[in-house]
């Protein structure tokens, strides 16, 4: 049955040969395969030994099978894939948990909630070790907050003064949760959170910098404009095309003041770490070899939604900028020659719903 | 033939078992034994040495940490494969999505210097050849490569491929077909295309691939 269906899926695509002579090139397919058997078989050579170009077709399967076959055969995974594989599980085992969303959420709003509270808070004596769990308190104004979002509210309520409503030792569990994920996370820094409006879900930055990569994490949640401010590689001069540092600085309307995208010092190796499974909204990651050319592209993945920067192909660089279904928006290109050749882009970055991008170029930075 | 496969999965089953119950020498051994054919379904999808170590690592890395949750329901091996194409796939899609044409390495001589029996033309040869293979698949559609690569850098029957993609012996054999009728239509036309004097005829090939 499975077969009848087989030869009507192929008769439906008509399964010609590239020949041209009509002959079912399933069929010669299945010859070459040895399926065929008696009459069948016999049809076939009959129709091989005055067609040429059926013969060159089943040639050409004959040599591209082998080709296949061999070029499986070959082919052997690097040397130290397994120790660097070794290496990767121990990074990964040492670090609990990564910054993700529902610790980010509320670290970010504590966050803000330090600055405003900060020295009462180092003031008071820690809170018990059950208060940890109301960290999951943190976590309720946080996701009211998106599904407001989600329904287009616009509401100018801060959201500082909602989280200080709440009363003191809960947020003070908090602030030690969040300092507890802070230091989980061998250096890692959460930082950020300016949320000015409720029914808008507030922008937060997560810094993640272990001792190999240098991962900022950002997720906007609002329409807004990010500019590549500068975008900055230190060239080495003496050991050819090298590029030994790289900074990147982005500038939204709503931070009125540059951030800091990433960062990468002269001298402190490789970096080549992808955030592929992040849960956390969109990474920004920074990959370049010291020395030596190298393809090397950065990619998010599974990012729900969100602007996405990637610095790539160093030290020929290219900027990008994508929307939260990944679609190409924006990039900026990077010549190693020079150590500051970048275009500015403005890429607007529309509402959850509406990935429209706008790209204005600005003047290249003289 | 058949019975060494037996053998193979059995001891699959063995090492899981063994590495479920806090044995963590069974996981290297899985390693071992299938880093080079995880290393050639990711690198068949994706066409770059560098993408391919990296994916090899993380399919098993998820494998490392789902196993737990292994069924032993299928086969290890039919699993692995599935995450690796899985893998292999998003990441090929993806790098097309973000204009990342497959580019391909540079004929490595750390690769060539690993395989020190053989003379060094033969396996210049032969690293050109494979080259050649792999342009060609990166001219084929994802969804025929993960058929191809599982079809003969893996040796899989159409049964086994239909498991580890997940879809009916039918689909997989029709599927299998059409890729192979691609993959064959390319090669014969960048084959052509190298011939001397055929220049031309390549480069427009390659612009405008058989698919």
């Amino acid at each position: 049955m499975l077969r009848s269906l087989f030869d009507r899926l192929n008769r439906q695509q008509g399964a010609p040969s590239a020949a041209g002579c009509g002959f079912d090139g399933s069929r010669l397919l299945a010859y070459h395969d040895r399926e065929l058997t008696g009459i069948e078989r016999k049809q076939v050579e009959a129709h091989l030994e005055q067609c040429a170009s059926c013969r060159a077709e089943l040639a050409g399967h004959d040599r591209a099978e082998s080709a296949l076959l061999s070029a499986g055969a070959t082919l052997t995974s690097p040397g130290d894939l397994r120790s660097e594989f070794y290496a990767r599980l121990e990074r990964s085992q040492r670090r609990p948990a990564r910054i993700g969303w529902q610790v980010a959420v509320p670290a970010a709003a504590c966050a803000g909630l330090l600055l405003v509270f900060g020295r009462t808070l180092l003031l008071q004596p820690p809170a018990p070790r059950g208060g940890v769990a109301n960290t999951a308190a943190g976590v309720a104004p946080a996701q009211s907050g998106r599904l407001a979002d989600d329904d287009g509210q616009h509401k100018s309520v801060p959201s500082a003064p909602v989280a200080a409503s709440t009363p003191s030792p809960s947020a003070r569990a908090i602030g030690h949760g969040m300092a507890a994920a802070a230091h989980n996370a061998t250096s890692a820094v959460a930082a950020a959170s300016t949320g000015r409006r409720r029914g808008r879900f507030p922008l937060f930055t997560v810094t993640i910098r272990p001792a190999t990569r240098t991962v900022a994490q950002r997720r906007v949640r609002r329409p807004m404009q990010v500019a590549i401010a500068d975008v900055n590689l230190h060239s080495r001069t003496a050991g050819g095309p090298g590029v030994d540092g790289a900074t990147a600085t982005y500038m939204s309307d709503t931070a009125a003041d540059r951030s800091f995208l990433f960062e990468r010092p002269a001298g402190a190796g490789l970096l080549a770490e992808r955030n592929r499974k992040t849960t956390s909204g969109p990474a920004y990651s920074l990959a370049f070899a010291d020395g030596e050319p190298r393809r090397d592209e950065r990619e998010l993945r599974d990012s729900p939604r969100g602007a996405a920067v990637v610095l790539a192909s160093l030290p020929r660089a290219d900027l990008h900028v994508s929307d939260e279904s990944r679609d190409f928006m924006a990039s900026t290109h990077i010549d190693a020659e020079g150590t500051r050749r970048a275009k500015r882009e403005t890429v607007r970055v529309e509402d959850d719903n509406d990935t429209a991008a706008e790209s204005v170029e600005l003047p290249p930075i003289p | 033939m058949n019975g060494d496969q037996a053998v193979r999965t059995d001891d699959d089953s063995a090492l899981v078992a063994r590495f479920l119950r806090g044995d963590s020498a069974a996981f290297d051994s899985l390693f071992v034994k299938h880093q080079d054919y995880v290393y050639n379904i990711v690198f068949g999808i994706v066409g770059s040495q560098e993408e391919a170590r990296d994916l090899t690592q993380e399919v098993f890395l998820q494998v490392y940490r789902s196993l737990p949750k292994f069924r032993y329901g299928s086969r290890f091996a039919t699993w692995l494969y599935r995450i690796a194409v899985n893998r292999g796939v998003d990441a090929a899609r993806g790098s097309k999505r973000w204009r990342f044409l497959p580019i391909l390495d540079e004929p490595s001589c750390a690769t060539m210097a690993a395989e020190p029996d053989l003379q060094p033309e033969s396996v210049f040869e032969r690293k050109l050849e494979r080259d050649q293979v792999q342009k060609v698949l990166m001219r084929c559609p994802v969804a025929h490569r993960e058929a191809l690569v599982l079809r003969y850098f893996r040796d899989l029957t159409v049964e086994e491929i239909a498991e580890v993609l997940g879809c009916s012996v039918a689909a997989a054999k029709v599927r299998l077909h059409r890729a192979r009728k691609v993959f064959k239509d390319n090669f014969m036309a960048m084959d052509a295309g190298q011939t001397p004097g055929a220049r031309d005829a390549e480069e427009s090939d390659a612009a405008q691939p058989v698919r």
